[in-house]
């Protein structure tokens, strides 16, 4: 019964938990339950808040018992990757510099979900800052991937939240992605992860990396789910200054009215010469495509610049920025930061302003090029990863940076883009591909992501956990 | 002429790194060095292709942008 509740997707349980059907003390007792029992083997929570948790339970049913019943969050347990700050409760970013961290208020996306009535039970784990690799020396082991507990790695840097959303420890995370913080985790855990265009999701009480390419967004088990919780977390905020006011459409309305005529573009160049014809990945990609075909959406073949590019400006961008946020406490307290991320960050103190700027400049060009290409089409879709998770223990510090990261690409131009599962590798491994779309139009790319899913039978199979 | 290929070498890593006020171990320093490499390899590699008038984008980069 436990198991049943919570496999449970967010579209399935809130008319249940409206009509009543669905107690939201129930519910959140049965995932506190799922987490006591299955999460000492993947460490994907920092912090179970349980009995907060309960209280925001009993409210919201009290609420909907009542008739107040606030939408489809209402009653929803959730997570929240520990880099989104909550009031009165330890927010690490998953590193001893904030151990003792306690801020005095919630997150913008905190607020907002909390306003829709969710409940939270936790804190997430995560790569430190958001940028660390998993090494011995941190305060909390990795979290592991519910799909192979001994190999192992998640992807990152929005671990936990992947992890949890697989395994059915949440309904929902928030995750937050500077180059592929939810999508490539999304990926390799088989879920969706949804970065939402740059300016439509508040960052503030959010720790940065890159104030110029973070992003903040849901995970969920569908792309519906995802679309349930922008549709709480979206809008703006004027005290973040990155926050565009544009009107937020109805993230539900069009999803189920399929994709004839749809002009998809397929970048396949990013990562054609680094694969061979024959890998499981690039396989499920094209079986991926001729699904979309078959659904109608016209699908033709579209060439962005070079993946070397775009990688090279988030590079220098996104190094010279995290250095300094960072770069009282890497003088002060070096030893602090994980070994790890100490290699990481240490050379964003080299870059020179003229590089950063230098990188800015051709940031506008491709943003330019990238939006002038979008003009032909509704979305695009590209590979998310090069294959499947990796090996926990084959994640060098450095090895980010020796192949071009194909999510890198949006958070450059500040597109949206959402990870979906496309299949399984024979291990059992999760394949995945992103699908991109144009500047606030998420809606579109969640309705492709949509329809694939229904037409697909990945959401059936979830992780054995025993 | 400036050398557009220059890759630095740890002394002057160490010199750069004290300038920012950081202070590392040679093991550190030599775990660094492939991502300094890269990080040189792209910054040489930005730099091509511009024009004298090319603006940077915005930090922020959406606000103006009209969906």
């Amino acid at each position: 019964m436990i198991d049943e509740l919570c496999y449970l997707s967010i579209a399935e349980a809130g008319p249940r938990l409206k009509s009543k059907q669905l107690s939201p003390v129930e519910l959140t007792n049965a995932f506190l339950g799922r987490i006591e029992e299955i999460d000492s083997r993947l460490h994907s929570f920092v912090l179970v808040t349980r009995e907060e948790a309960l209280r925001q339970a009993r409210a919201a049913e009290k609420e909907i018992s009542s008739g107040q019943y606030r939408g489809p969050m209402h009653g929803i347990p959730i997570g929240l990757k520990d880099l989104i700050e909550t009031a009165g409760i330890r927010t690490t970013a998953h590193s001893k510099v904030l151990i003792d961290h306690i801020p005095s208020e919630d997150a913008t996306v905190v607020s907002r979900l909390k306003e829709a009535g969710s409940v939270v039970l936790g804190k997430l784990g995560c790569l430190e800052f958001a940028h660390g690799s998993p090494s011995p020396d941190q305060a909390w082991p990795p979290v592991r991937n519910p799909w192979n507990l001994e190999h192992g790695f998640t992807g990152g840097s929005s671990t936990g939240s992947a992890s949890a959303v697989a395994a059915g420890l949440v309904m929902g995370a928030l995750g937050t992605d500077t180059g592929g913080s939810i999508r490539n985790p999304a990926s390799f855990c088989g879920i969706a992860g949804l970065m939402p265009t740059y300016g439509r999701v508040s960052r503030r009480g959010v720790i940065p990396y890159s104030f110029s390419l973070d992003h903040c967004g849901p995970m969920a088990w569908t792309a519906q789910d995802c679309a349930i919780m922008l549709q709480a977390m979206a809008g703006h905020d004027p005290d973040d200054p990155s926050s565009v006011d544009v009107p937020v459409p109805d993230y539900g309305a069009g999803l189920d009215e399929g994709i004839r005529g749809v002009r998809i573009g397929v970048i396949r160049h990013f990562y054609e010469s680094r694969l061979s014809p024959e890998d499981e990945t690039r396989r499920a990609f094209e079986a991926a495509l001729q699904e979309l075909a078959k659904l109608d959406a016209v699908l033709e073949e579209v060439k962005l610049r070079e993946l070397e590019d775009y990688d090279d400006c988030k590079a220098v961008i996104a190094e010279a920025e995290f250095f300094a946020v960072h770069e009282k406490d890497l003088i002060e307290r070096l030893e602090d930061y994980g070994a790890n991320l100490r290699l990481r960050a240490i050379p964003g103190g080299l870059i020179r302003a003229v590089d950063y700027i230098q990188a800015q400049r051709q940031r506008r060009k491709l943003v330019a090029e990238t939006q002038a290409l979008f003009a032909g089409y509704d979305a695009m879709v590209t590979l998310c990863t090069y294959g499947p998770a990796p090996n926990i223990s084959a994640d060098e510090p450095t090895h980010f940076f020796q192949r071009p990261n194909l999510t890198a690409v949006f958070n450059v131009t500040g597109n949206p883009a959402i990870s979906i599962c496309t299949g399984f590798e024979r291990m059992g491994l999760p394949l995945a591909m992103q699908i991109v779309g144009k500047p606030f139009d998420e809606a579109t790319i969640l309705r492709i992501a949509h329809v694939y899913e229904q037409a697909t039978p990945w959401r059936r199979r979830r992780p054995s956990l025993g | 002429m400036p050398d557009q290929n220059h890759q630095p070498s740890e002394e002057e890593i160490t010199l750069l790194l004290g300038r920012s006020g950081l202070t590392v171990s040679p093991e550190q320093l030599e775990r660094c060095r492939a991502m300094v490499a890269r990080l040189e390899a792209a910054a040489r590699r930005l730099r091509e292709n511009l024009k004298r008038n090319d603006e940077p984008a915005g930090v922020f980069l959406m606000r103006g942008h009209n969906p």
